[in-house]
C-alpha cells in the first residue's frame, strides 16, 4: 500500500465507524446551530458525579482484577493440560461472552437467593446487590478475554528459552525472569478488554441495581429522553478509557496488538497440572460456565419448550442469522483495510486510531443507535442509503465492535514482514497476485477468529438493535428481552441455549475451516 | 502450494457466492402501499396475534417494531421523537399513557377518532384526540402467603413504610414504567409534601428496588422477598405458575389505586395515514379489548360489556385513582429527579 493510501484509508474508515458518534456529540454541543455546554455544565454541577465517578471506576477494576486472577488460573490449566480435556475447556471458557450477561446476573441472583442452590446447601443466602456483587458477576462474564491471551501468550513462550532457563535457575526464577516478562502484555491486554467491557456493561449493574455510569446514560434517555445529557455522561466514561489506554502504553512497553497471534509450539503442555490449579481452574469454569447453563437448561425444561421458542421466535432467529452474516462481512471488510492501514501509519497515529477505535466500544449502543437514527433523518451518506434494510443493524454492530476485530485482525497482520512482499514485487508479480497468493493465505487465519468473533457479537447485539431495527427486522435477543418482562422463562431460557448453539455451531464450523486451512498451509 | 491454491480458490469462490448472495439481499428496502407500520411496546406475545388477525382480514401487511418492557420503552420513544422530522411508523400502541401524552407534547402525534373509541370512558380518551386508552393494567400490593398471613397483609401503599416490613418489601425501579408513572400520579393526586415524605420512609424502611416490576414480582414469588409492588399483569402471571401469592388494590378506602390503559396514536406523518386508521380502529374494537381481558395478561376492561379475565380483574370492583393524565405527565420529570436522588444515587 503506497504511503498516502495508508492514513487516507484508515481515516475513511475510522470516520464512517465514529459518524454515529460524532454525530450525538455535535447534537450534544449545539442548540439551533450555536454552541450549547449547558448539559456537560449541568452534569459537572451535580454532587452525586464524584459518587459514580468512584462506583463505575470500582466496579470496573474490581472486575478487571478478578477476570485477570480467575483468566490466568485457567490459562495455565488449558496449556497445562492435555488433548481433549484442554480442548473441551477451552471450547467451553468462550460460553460466558456468548450468553447475555443479563441472563448471567439474573442467573446468580437466583443461585444465591433463598430457593438457590447454595441456600439449600449450605444454609445461607448472599447479598449481591451490591458493587462488589456486581464486579464478581461482571468478572464471570469477562475474564475469557484474559484466558484467551494468556493461553496465546503461554503458546508464543519458546521452549528453547524455559529448558536452558531450567538447567540453571528454579521453577520461581524460570516464572518471575522469563514466563512473567514475556506473559504480561498479553494479561495486561486481556485484563484492559475486561475493563474496557465491565465499564460499558448495563445489563449486570442494571439487574444488580448498582448505579454506574451505563445505567446512568440509560436512565437519562429512558425517564428524561434526554439524549444530551446521556451523551455527556460518556465524557467521563472515554477521558478514563483514554486514561488507562495511555498507562497501558507507558507500562507495557510491547505494542498489544503486536504481541497477539505469535503462536511457537510450546512444550509447556508436556509438564503435568498442579493438582491446586486444576481445582481452581475447575471451580471458576464451575461457576462461570455450568451455573448460568445449568440453569437454563432446567429453566428451559422438556424438549418441547424448544419447539415453542423456535415456533415463537422462528422469524427472529432467521433475522439474526441473516443480520449477523452481514454484520460480519462488514466488519472484515472495514477490519481489513484498517489493518492493512496501520501497518503504514506511523506511531503516534497508530496510537490516535487506537484511542478512537476503543472509544467506540464504550459508548453504549443506545447511543449509538440515536446517533444512527439521527443521521437517516438528516439523509447523511452511508445510513440514508442503508435504512431501513438489514444493512443497517449490521452497521450498527460495525460501529460498537469494530475495535475488537481489528484487534484480532492486527495479531497477523502486524507479523506481516515487508521483505517477502518486496521480493514478490521484484520477481514481478501484481499486487492482486501479491495479495492472492500471499497476503490471503498469511492472515486468513486471523480473518476467520475475528468472523467467528464478529458474528457471535453481531448475533447477541441487543442495545443498539433495539433502536435502529426497522420495520420486520427484530433479532432475537430483542425478542428474548421482550419476553423476559411476562415471565416467559422456558421460552427464554430455550432461546438463550438456542442462540449458544448456534453460536457454537458457527465457531464449530469456522475451527474446522481453520484447521483445515493450518493443515494444508503447513502441507500436513 | 498447488493443494493450498486450490483449496484456498474453492473456499474463497464458494464463500464469495454466499457472501454476495446474503449481501445484495440485505440490500432489500421493501417497502408497498398496502402496508402499516406500526410501533408496539406491548409484549409481542400479546400484540403480534391481535395484529396478525388484521392482516388476515384486510389483506394489509403490518410490519411490527417492537420494544420490551425490559429496554424500558427506551427503543420506541426515543425513536419516534428521533424520527420526527422523517417519520416511519404509522401507529404507536403503547402499553401505558404518560409516554404516550410526553409523544403528543412533543408534536409526535397527530389527532384521530376512531369510531370505535365512542364506548370507551371519557378519562380514558384524549380530549384533543390524539390518543385513546382501552384495556388498562392496576397496581398492586402483591404478597407471598408463606410469608404474610392474610389478616397482617398490607392494604395501603404506606403500610409498607411501617416498621412490621422493614427489608421486606422490593418495588420495581421508580424512575422507569409504570412505578414512575405511580410515583407521578402520587405527587398529582397527594401533592408533592406528602409523597416526598412517604417515599423517604419508604427508603428508611430498606426497601429493595428491583430493575422492573416483573423482577419484584419474581422475587416475591419466589420467597426471596414478602412483598412488592407491582402490575396486574405480573400478578395474574404468578397466578399461573401456582405460586404462593395474593394480591390486593391498595388504598381501596381512600383515594384508589393506579390504573393505567394501553393508548393507541396516529404518527404525525405517518407515510400509510389511511391503513394507520383502519389499524388504529380495530385496536379500539371490542373484539381487541376482549380478546386482550381473556390473555393472560389479564388486561382489565374499560368498556362495561366486556367480559374481565375474571373477577378479580373487574373494574367495577376496584376504586381507580382520580387522575388528570396530563398533570401526571407534565410532574414525570420532577418526580423522577426525586426518586433518583432517593433511591439511586
Amino acid at each position: 500500500m503506497k504511503r498516502y493510501y495508508a492514513p487516507f484509508a484508515a481515516g475513511v474508515v475510522i470516520f464512517i465507524c465514529c459518524l454515529p458518534l460524532l454525530s450525538m456529540f455535535y447534537n450534544s454541543i449545539t442548540a439551533d446551530g450555536t454552541i450549547d455546554l449547558s448539559a456537560y455544565r449541568e452534569i459537572l454541577s451535580e454532587s452525586r458525579q464524584q459518587t459514580l465517578f468512584l462506583r463505575s471506576i470500582f466496579v470496573a477494576l474490581g472486575a478487571t482484577v478478578l477476570a485477570s486472577i480467575f483468566g490466568v488460573v485457567i490459562g495455565f490449566t488449558i496449556v497445562k493440560l492435555k488433548g481433549m480435556i484442554s480442548a473441551v475447556m477451552e471450547a467451553l471458557v468462550i460460553i460466558p461472552l456468548v450468553i447475555p450477561s443479563v441472563v448471567i446476573a439474573m442467573g446468580w441472583v437466583f443461585v444465591l437467593g433463598q430457593e438457590g442452590i447454595v441456600k439449600n446447601i449450605f444454609g445461607f443466602t448472599v447479598n449481591i446487590f451490591t458493587p462488589v456483587g456486581s464486579a464478581f458477576i461482571l468478572s464471570l462474564c469477562y475474564f475469557p478475554f484474559v484466558v484467551v491471551l494468556t493461553v496465546q501468550g503461554l503458546r508464543s513462550v519458546s521452549p528453547t528459552i524455559v529448558k536452558s532457563a531450567e538447567l540453571s535457575g528454579t521453577r520461581w526464577q524460570v516464572f518471575w525472569f522469563i514466563l512473567r516478562p514475556i506473559l504480561t502484555p498479553y494479561i495486561m491486554t486481556g485484563a484492559f478488554l475486561v475493563f474496557l467491557f465491565s465499564l460499558s456493561d448495563y445489563g449486570v449493574p442494571s439487574v444488580l441495581m448498582v448505579n454506574v455510569y451505563p445505567v446512568e446514560i440509560f436512565t437519562q434517555l429512558s425517564a428524561y429522553y434526554d439524549v444530551k445529557k446521556a451523551v455527556a455522561f460518556c465524557l467521563p466514561l472515554m477521558t478514563v478509557v483514554a486514561a488507562v489506554y495511555i498507562l497501558k502504553l507507558l507500562t507495557v512497553r510491547a505494542q498489544s496488538f503486536e504481541t497477539v497471534g505469535v503462536v511457537a509450539k510450546s512444550d509447556e503442555q508436556t509438564k503435568k497440572a498442579p493438582y491446586l490449579l486444576v481445582i481452581a481452574a475447575l471451580l471458576i469454569l464451575g461457576a462461570s460456565v455450568f451455573v448460568p447453563i445449568v440453569q437454563l437448561i432446567v429453566t428451559a425444561g422438556s424438549f418441547s419448550n424448544y419447539g415453542n421458542a423456535i415456533k415463537t421466535a422462528g422469524d427472529q432467529i432467521v433475522v439474526s442469522i441473516w443480520v449477523s452474516v452481514l454484520g460480519t462481512l462488514l466488519m472484515l471488510v472495514m477490519g481489513v483495510i484498517l489493518s492493512l492501514a496501520y501497518k503504514s501509519l506511523g506511531k503516534l497515529s497508530r496510537i490516535w486510531c487506537d484511542i478512537i477505535l476503543f472509544l467506540t466500544l464504550i459508548i453504549p449502543g443506545s447511543v449509538i443507535g440515536l446517533g444512527i437514527i439521527f443521521l437517516y433523518t438528516k439523509n447523511v451518506w452511508p445510513v440514508e442509503s442503508l435504512y431501513p434494510s438489514a444493512w443497517i443493524v449490521a452497521y450498527g454492530s460495525a460501529v460498537k465492535y469494530i475495535a475488537l476485530i481489528v484487534f484480532v485482525l492486527m495479531a497477523e497482520f502486524s507479523s506481516l514482514r515487508s521483505g517477502i512482499f518486496r521480493s514478490a514485487e521484484i520477481s514481478g508479480a501484481s499486487r492482486i497476485q501479491i495479495f492472492w497468493k500471499i497476503t490471503l493465505p498469511l492472515v486468513a487465519p486471523s480473518i476467520i477468529i475475528a468472523g467467528g468473533l464478529a458474528f457471535m457479537l453481531s448475533m447477541g447485539e441487543l442495545s443498539a438493535s433495539v433502536l435502529i431495527n426497522p420495520p420486520g427486522y427484530m433479532t432475537i435477543p430483542v425478542r428474548i428481552a421482550s419476553l423476559l418482562h411476562f415471565g416467559e422463562d422456558s421460552i427464554v431460557a430455550s432461546l438463550c441455549i438456542i442462540l449458544c448453539a448456534l453460536i457454537f455451531w458457527m465457531f464449530l464450523l469456522l475451527a474446522l475451516l481453520l484447521r483445515r486451512f493450518v493443515r494444508v498451509r503447513l502441507g500436513v | 502450494m498447488k493443494k493450498l491454491s486450490n483449496f484456498r480458490t474453492k473456499s474463497c469462490v464458494g464463500l464469495l457466492g454466499i457472501l454476495v448472495f446474503v449481501s445484495l439481499s440485505g440490500c432489500t428496502k421493501s417497502s408497498s402501499d398496502n402496508e402499516v407500520v406500526i410501533y408496539t411496546a406491548l409484549d409481542l406475545m400479546f400484540s403480534e396475534p391481535i395484529l396478525k388477525q388484521f392482516e388476515l382480514s384486510t389483506g394489509i401487511k403490518v410490519k411490527i417494531v417492537s420494544d420490551t418492557e425490559a429496554a424500558k420503552t427506551v427503543g420506541l420513544v426515543n425513536k419516534l421523537i428521533e424520527m420526527k422530522r422523517k417519520p416511519e411508523a404509522d401507529v404507536f400502541w403503547n402499553n401505558e399513557i404518560v409516554r404516550t401524552i410526553v409523544l403528543k407534547n412533543k408534536g409526535v402525534i397527530d389527532p384521530y377518532v376512531s369510531k370505535n373509541a365512542a364506548e370507551i370512558p371519557a378519562s380514558f380518551r384524549d380530549k384533543d384526540e390524539t390518543w385513546v386508552g382501552f384495556a388498562a393494567r392496576a397496581r398492586v400490593i402483591l404478597y407471598n402467603t408463606n410469608l404474610v398471613d392474610k389478616k397482617d397483609a398490607p392494604t395501603s401503599i404506606f403500610d409498607l413504610a411501617k416498621p412490621k416490613w422493614r427489608g421486606k418489601v422490593v418495588i420495581g425501579n421508580p424512575i422507569f414504567g409504570s412505578t414512575s408513572t405511580h410515583v407521578a400520579a402520587l405527587f398529582v393526586v397527594l401533592g408533592s409534601e406528602k409523597t416526598m415524605k412517604f417515599l423517604n420512609e419508604l427508603k428508611a424502611n430498606d426497601v429493595r428496588v428491583a430493575p422492573g416490576n416483573a423482577m419484584a414480582r419474581n422475587l416475591v414469588m419466589d420467597g426471596e422477598v414478602a412483598i412488592c409492588l407491582t402490575d396486574t399483569d405480573d400478578a395474574n402471571g404468578a397466578f399461573l405458575k401456582n405460586k404462593p401469592i395474593e394480591m390486593v388494590y391498595p388504598d381501596q378506602d381512600s383515594f384508589g389505586t393506579l390504573v393505567f390503559p394501553n393508548t393507541i396514536s396516529l404518527v404525525k406523518g405517518a407515510p400509510h395515514s389511511d391503513n394507520a386508521k383502519k389499524l388504529i380502529d380495530y385496536l379500539s374494537s371490542v373484539e381487541v379489548e376482549t380478546q386482550l381481558a381473556s390473555s393472560k395478561s389479564a388486561q382489565i376492561p374499560l368498556r362495561s360489556g366486556v367480559k374481565p379475565y375474571s373477577e378479580r380483574f373487574d373494574l367495577k370492583t376496584i376504586k381507580a385513582m382520580e387522575v388528570e393524565w396530563g398533570k401526571v405527565a407534565e410532574m414525570l420529570e420532577q418526580s423522577n429527579k426525586f426518586v433518583q436522588e432517593v433511591f439511586l444515587r
